[in-house]
C-alpha cells in the first residue's frame, strides 16, 4: 500500500513537471507578443522594452523556465495578459459554477446509465437490451454542439420552458461555497434555488445525456462478465431471488472496476464541459480559457492546464485508492 | 479469421457506405456548387429545392453538407492513422523490448494522456493559425497513447506465446518479430478500436472546427458549418440542425463499426 | 412403488443458439429415492452436469427442456415457481469448482448466511451460529475464522468444506453434488467424500452426485445411472452394476480403474 501511493506520488510529481515544460514550450512558439498585448498597439519601442525586462522576456528560455518554476512553488501561476489579475484567483472564482456543473451530470449519468446497463445485461438479446445498446452507442457519437442547440431550441426557444444561457437570472445569495444550489438554501432564497436548478437543467441534461452511453455501455459488459461467474450460480442454487442475486453478488462485482473509469469519465466531462460552457455561456473555467485562448492569453492556458493535469492524476489516484478498498483481493495484496 | 455478420455490423455498413460514398462523388449528387452564392434565397427554410435549407449568402446546404463530407471524413482518417500507427510501433516496440526501456516509454505515454488534450489542441490551434492539418496532426499525436497501451497489452501477452519465442530464440530481430507474427495477431483488437476511434477523432474534429480552430471558411466541414450557424440559430434552426446531424450519424455509423467488429471477432461472443 | 424423491422422465435438453440447436440429452430417466445416494457417471460431453442444471432450473440462456421433472411426486419446476419448493431449503447444491464458485469479494460467513436469512428469516447472530455449527460439522477447525475470512484466503479443501456446508445448512432432502471433488487434490478428495456421505446418511438426506470416477461410485453411491452421449445405457444398485456392468461402455468405465488400488479384484472383476 505504502510503496502504491510513493509510486503514484512520484508519477504525479513527473507528469507535472513534464505538463509545465510543454505549456511553457507551446506558449513560447506563440508568434503573438506578450508585450505588446500588454501594453496595448500604441506604446512606444522603449515601454515595449521596459514591459519585456519585466516580463523577463529578454532573457534566455531556460531562464525563464526556471522563473516560472519557482514561481509555480509559490503558488503563483502569473497574472492574465488581458485583466492583469491572478491567474489562480481567476480561476478558483469559476472553479464552483464548473464543479457544480460537473458533479450534477455526473450524478445524473451513473443514475440513469448503471440502471440501464443492469437491465441491458440482465435482459441479455432482448428487444431491451437491443433498446440499451442501439440508445448508447447513439449518445456516445452524438456531439455536444449538435445536441446542446437542439434541447435549447426545444426548452428555451420553442416552449419556454427552461432559460438557455447563465447561470443566475435573479440576484444571487451570499457565497459560502460558490455552489449556487448550496448558497441559495444556506439563505434561505427558495425563488434563487429554483431559478439555480432552472438554469441548470439544460447544461446538466446535455452533459448526462452524453455521458450515459458509455456509463451504461460499461456496466453492461461488466455486468455480463460477472453473470457468468460461478458463484452467481451458487447464489442462485441457494435459492436467492433474482433481484437479490443481482444487487448483492453481481452489481457490487461489477462496479468495482467501473470506479477506475470514473476517473476517466469526470476527465471526459472536464474537457467536454468546455464546449458545454461556451455554448450555454456558463461562466466556469472552460469559457474562461477558451476566451484567453481567442485572446492569445497564453499564460491562463497554461495556469488552466496545469491545474487539469493535476486534478486529472489526483482524480485518478483517489479513484485508484478507492479500488484498493472495495476489492479485498487487491487490499490484502497491495 | 471468420467474420460473421450481425445487425450492427450490417447497419453501419450501410451508413457508412452510403457517406463514404457521398464524399466520394459528391460533385456528381450534389444538386448545387457548394460555393454558389444566391442573394435572391437567403436563409430560407428546408424544401423542395432545397432539401436542408440555405445558408446567409444563399448557398444550399444540402450540397455544402455533401461537399463538406470529404474533409470531415478525410480528418477523421488521418487522426486515426497516425495515432494508430504510432501507437502500435510505440507500444509493440516498447513490449516486446522490456525492462527499463518498457517503463520509460510507459510513463511517457501516461503523461501524454494526463495533459489536458483538448486545451493544448486548442492553445496550439490559436497559436499557430487555424487548419486542418494542424488539428489533424495535434489531434493525431495526442491518440497515440490509447493505442500504444492497447498495443503493448497485446504485445506483452503474445511475445510469450511458443511461435514468438521461437522465433527469437533462433535470432529473428525485433522488427521482424513484430512485423511477422505480433502486428498480425494484435490487429482484430486495434481494428476495433480505430473504428471507435474514428467516431471520437469525427467528434473532436468537429467540435475544434465548432470553436473556430480547425476548418476555415468556405471549407465546407461539418463543425465549421454549424459553427457559421451560431448567430442564426435559434432562428433558423436548420442551419445548425443538418450539418450537426452529419456528423451524430457518420460518428453512430463508425460506433456500430466497432461493436459490430467486436461481437463478430471476440472469440468470447462467437454464437456456438 | 412408492414415489420416489426424485423422478427424472424422458428428459430431453437442446443446447446451443437458434440456429445450432443439439439435443445433448436425449431422453433419461432416472430416481432417486429418499435418503438414497445415486450417482450419475459419463466422461464429459455425455451430458451429466446438464442434467444437474435441468433439475435446478440453472439451464444457460437458450437452452431448452422436454419431459418431466418430479420432486416429492409434482411437477418440480412448477413448485419451485409457486415457491412450494425452494432451492437452498429443500434442494441443495455443491458446484465442482471451489476456487470460483464464492464470491470474491464477500466474507464466507456473509454468503453463507445470505440464504439462511432469506429462507428462515433469521437473525445474523443466529443464522452465523447455524453456519458455525455446520462448517465444525464438515470438520473445519478454526469455524469462526473461515466465516470471517475472504474465499482467496483459504485452501481449495476449506473452500469445498465451506460449500458442503452451504449445501447442508437449511437441511435439504436433496443434494445435487456436481463433481465436487474433480478439482482438489486427492488426499482432500476422500475427506471431502466421507464428509458428504457420512452427513448424508445422518440428516438423511438424499443425493444426486455426479461424476466421471468409478472408484467414487464405489465408496459413496447406493445406485449408480451410467450416461453416454446422453442417454443412460445402464442402472441399477452400485455394488451390481461394478461387480457384473453388462452394457460395454460400463466395462470400459469399469476397466480403467487403477489395479494397483486393488479395485478390480474387490469388486470381483478379472
Amino acid at each position: 500500500m505504502a510503496t502504491f501511493l510513493l509510486r503514484r506520488l512520484t508519477f504525479l510529481v513527473f507528469v507535472l513537471f513534464g505538463v509545465t515544460v510543454v505549456t511553457f514550450a507551446i506558449s513560447h512558439i506563440v508568434p503573438g507578443d506578450p508585450a505588446r498585448l500588454l501594453a496595448g498597439p500604441r506604446a512606444s519601442a522603449s515601454q515595449l522594452r521596459e514591459i519585456r525586462s519585466e516580463l523577463g522576456l529578454d532573457q534566455p528560455l531556460t531562464t525563464q523556465y526556471l522563473r516560472y518554476m519557482k514561481q509555480l512553488a509559490h503558488g503563483d501561476l502569473g497574472n492574465s495578459l488581458v485583466t492583469g489579475r491572478p491567474i489562480l484567483t481567476e480561476l478558483a472564482d469559476r472553479l464552483p459554477a464548473t464543479l457544480e456543473l460537473m458533479f450534477c451530470a455526473l450524478i445524473c449519468s451513473l443514475a440513469v446509465g448503471i440502471p440501464l446497463g443492469v437491465l441491458a445485461a440482465t435482459r441479455k438479446k432482448s428487444w431491451v437490451d437491443h433498446l440499451v445498446r442501439a440508445g448508447s452507442a447513439a449518445s456516445v457519437s452524438v456531439p455536444a454542439f449538435w445536441l446542446a442547440p437542439l434541447l435549447i431550441l426545444l426548452f428555451y426557444s420553442r416552449l419556454g420552458w427552461l432559460p438557455g444561457s447563465g447561470r443566475l437570472d435573479v440576484d444571487p445569495p451570499a457565497a459560502f461555497t460558490g455552489f449556487l444550489l448550496v448558497d441559495t438554501l444556506l439563505a434561505g432564497d427558495g425563488r434563487a434555488f429554483l431559478d439555480a436548478v432552472s438554469h441548470l437543467a439544460l447544461p446538466v441534461l446535455t452533459l448526462a445525456l452524453l455521458d450515459a452511453g458509455a456509463v451504461a455501455r460499461l456496466v453492461r459488459g461488466q455486468m455480463i462478465d460477472v453473470l457468468g461467474e460461478d458463484y452467481i450460480r451458487t447464489a442462485r442454487a441457494s435459492g436467492l431471488p433474482p433481484r437479490m442475486v443481482i444487487v448483492r453478488h453481481a452489481l457490487r462485482n461489477a462496479l468495482i472496476p467501473l470506479v477506475t473509469v470514473l476517473g476517466l469519465s469526470i476527465a471526459q466531462m472536464l474537457y467536454g464541459s468546455v464546449i458545454i460552457e461556451s455554448l450555454f455561456a456558463w461562466p466556469g473555467t472552460g469559457n474562461y480559457v477558451v476566451t484567453a485562448i481567442f485572446n492569445l492569453d497564453f499564460p491562463v492556458v497554461m495556469g488552466f492546464a496545469l491545474l487539469a493535469s493535476i486534478a486529472y492524476v489526483g482524480v485518478n489516484l483517489i479513484v485508484d485508492l478507492l479500488y484498493m478498498t472495495l476489492d479485498p483481493r487487491i487490499r490484502e495484496a497491495g | 479469421m471468420t467474420l460473421r455478420l450481425n445487425a450492427s455490423l450490417v447497419a453501419a455498413l450501410l451508413i457508412l457506405g452510403s457517406i463514404v460514398f457521398v464524399a466520394l462523388f459528391a460533385g456528381v449528387v450534389a444538386p448545387y456548387s457548394p460555393n454558389a452564392i444566391d442573394a435572391a434565397h437567403i436563409l430560407e427554410p428546408p424544401s423542395w429545392h432545397h432539401p436542408a435549407g440555405t445558408d446567409e449568402v444563399g448557398r444550399d446546404l444540402f450540397s455544402r453538407i455533401l461537399f463538406g463530407a470529404r474533409p470531415s471524413l478525410l480528418v477523421a482518417f488521418s487522426i486515426v492513422a497516425l495515432a494508430s500507427t504510432g501507437g502500435v510501433i510505440v507500444g509493440c516496440a516498447s513490449g516486446l523490448a522490456g525492462g527499463l526501456i518498457d517503463t520509460i516509454v510507459m510513463r511517457l505515454v501516461e503523461l501524454v494522456m494526463a495533459l489536458p488534450g483538448l486545451v493544448i489542441a486548442l492553445a496550439l490551434a490559436a497559436a499557430l493559425g487555424p487548419s486542418l492539418v494542424n488539428l489533424a496532426i495535434v489531434l493525431g499525436l495526442l491518440g497515440i497513447p490509447f493505442y500504444a497501451r492497447v498495443a503493448r497489452a497485446e504485445t506483452l501477452s503474445l511475445r510469450e506465446r511458443a511461435y514468438v519465442r521461437g522465433a527469437r530464440t533462433m535470432g529473428a530481430g525485433t522488427l521482424f518479430v513484430m512485423r511477422r507474427h505480433i502486428v498480425p495477431n494484435l490487429l482484430p483488437t486495434v481494428i476495433i478500436f480505430m473504428s471507435l476511434g474514428l467516431s471520437g477523432a469525427l467528434l473532436g474534429a468537429s467540435a475544434l472546427s465548432f470553436i473556430g480552430l480547425g476548418a476555415q471558411p468556405p471549407l465546407a466541414e461539418w463543425g465549421a458549418l454549424v459553427n457559421a450557424s451560431r448567430t442564426y440559430m435559434l432562428d433558423q434552426w436548420w442551419y445548425a440542425a443538418f450539418p450537426g446531424a452529419a456528423v451524430a450519424v457518420t460518428s453512430f455509423g463508425f460506433t456500430l463499426l466497432g461493436d459490430g467488429l467486436r461481437d463478430a471477432l471476440d472469440p468470447k461472443n462467437v454464437k456456438a | 412403488m412408492s414415489a420416489a424423491l426424485l423422478q427424472i422422465e424422458d428428459l430431453r435438453v437442446r443446447v446451443g443458439q437458434s440456429r445450432r440447436q443439439f439435443e445433448a440429452v436425449r431422453g433419461i430417466t432416472l430416481r432417486v429415492e429418499t435418503g438414497e445416494i445415486a450417482g450419475l457417471i459419463g466422461e464429459s460431453g455425455s451430458g451429466k452436469s446438464l442434467t444437474a442444471a435441468a433439475v435446478l432450473g440453472l439451464l444457460p440462456q437458450g437452452a431448452g427442456l422436454t419431459g418431466r421433472i418430479l420432486f416429492e411426486g409434482a411437477d418440480l419446476h412448477a413448485s419451485l415457481r409457486s415457491g412450494t419448493v425452494r432451492l437452498g431449503r429443500d434442494i441443495g447444491f455443491v458446484p465442482q469448482e471451489p476456487m470460483s464458485a464464492l464470491n470474491p469479494t464477500l466474507r464466507v460467513g456473509h454468503q453463507l448466511t445470505m440464504p439462511l436469512r432469506y429462507h428462515e428469516r433469521l437473525s445474523r447472530r443466529d443464522a452465523m451460529a447455524r453456519a458455525c455449527a455446520m462448517l465444525e460439522r464438515m470438520q473445519v477447525a478454526d469455524a469462526r475464522r473461515v466465516l470471517a475470512a475472504y474465499p482467496f484466503e483459504l485452501s481449495g479443501g476449506l473452500r469445498q468444506r465451506a460449500l458442503l456446508a452451504n449445501a447442508f445448512l437449511m437441511k435439504p432432502k436433496l443434494i445435487i453434488a456436481d463433481e465436487p471433488t474433480t478439482a482438489l487434490d486427492v488426499t482432500v478428495q476422500s475427506e471431502v467424500l466421507t464428509l458428504l456421505k457420512n452427513n448424508a446418511r445422518e440428516l438423511n438426506t438424499a443425493v444426486l452426485f455426479i461424476t466421471h470416477n468409478m472408484g467414487v461410485v464405489w465408496h459413496l453411491c447406493d445406485t449408480v445411472n451410467v450416461m453416454q452421449a446422453g442417454v443412460i445405457v445402464e442402472h441399477g444398485r452400485s455394488r451390481d452394476v461394478l461387480s457384473n456392468p453388462q452394457n460395454a461402455y460400463t466395462q470400459t468405465l469399469r476397466a480403467s480403474l487403477p489395479e494397483q488400488a486393488g479395485y478390480r479384484q474387490r469388486i470381483g472383476a478379472a
